[in-house]
């Protein structure tokens, strides 16, 4: 396998946990939170909400742009 | 004067320095740092722009203001979606017209942001569960450590690497395609429109599924 395979399979690797994540804080007795739940944490200051929309906007304005 | 009839909140936070403290700020600025590495200009004003606004926002005194989002339904919210991912769908992806049409939502959610001041965290729900609440921050530091030594291998901060692909290395071809594009356009917007929500009004985000 090349290494390029390798890095892939590493951020599918990621995906995967993440989704794993996600579904085991939706359990209704899970005690991890659900992403939303850590967004909403993050944004509990000014500070997070500015920098949590930031990171919104950027994440489209970079890859659908493919800069 | 708000609807409470308060006529404007108190000067900034009560201890406007601390915004100083804040990881979010520092968040901000090194993503900078990064954007200054990769010699992208218009990322650099962007961060360090909203940078100097957080502080700026800790420190001023302005009108307090109703709420937004409070007049949009799901349906709404959908419709403006679709039609968003529509438009994006006929637009060049190297041309100015999506740069606008990406940068519009973007400045009109930063400007919303900026007017609900901190009315936006008077009502904030505490974050409803405790426990676990380093496992979504480790996997995500994991997954940004792995893209920085991706990065850091590439041949240059503008040339990706075939070996050692960055997320955007991967997701710009899957994103050549119009169709994905406009759909994962109106997918973005829609993640937009409920930070948005869970920023204006707390709460209407979990309300309205």
């Amino acid at each position: 396998m090349s290494v390029r395979l390798l890095s892939i399979a590493a951020y599918l690797a990621l995906l995967v946990v993440l989704v794993g994540v996600e579904t085991t804080a939706r359990r209704t007795d899970a005690k991890v939170p659900t992403f939303a739940d850590v967004l909403r944490g993050a944004m509990h200051t000014r500070a997070g909400q500015f920098a949590v929309v930031l990171a919104w906007w950027w994440l489209g304005w970079h890859f659908l742009l493919g800069l | 004067m708000d609807q409470r009839g308060a006529p404007y909140e108190q000067a900034g936070s009560p201890s406007p320095g601390r915004v100083l403290l804040e990881p979010a700020l520092w968040a901000v600025l090194g993503a900078g740092i990064a954007h200054v590495v990769r010699q992208n200009y218009v990322d650099i004003a962007t961060f360090f722009g909203i940078a100097a606004v957080i502080v700026a926002d800790a420190f001023r005194v302005r009108p307090r203001v109703r709420p937004f989002g409070t007049g949009w339904t799901r349906r709404a919210m959908l419709a403006v979606c679709v039609a968003y991912a529509l438009l994006v769908l006929p637009l060049a992806r190297s041309g100015l017209a999506l740069q606008l049409v990406l940068a519009v939502p973007g400045a009109v959610a930063l400007w919303l942001v900026w007017r609900v001041g901190r009315s936006s965290l008077q009502n904030a729900d505490p974050a409803p569960r405790t426990g676990y609440r380093w496992l979504w921050p480790s996997v995500l530091v994991v997954g940004c450590l792995f893209e920085l030594y991706n990065f850091v291998l590439q041949p240059n901060a503008q040339t990706d690497s075939f070996q050692h692909p960055t997320l955007s290395a991967i997701g710009t071809p899957l994103l050549a395609w119009p169709v994905s594009r406009a759909v994962v356009a109106g997918l973005w917007l829609a993640i937009g429109f409920w930070l948005l929500r869970a920023i204006g009004r707390p709460g209407a985000e979990e309300a309205d599924r």
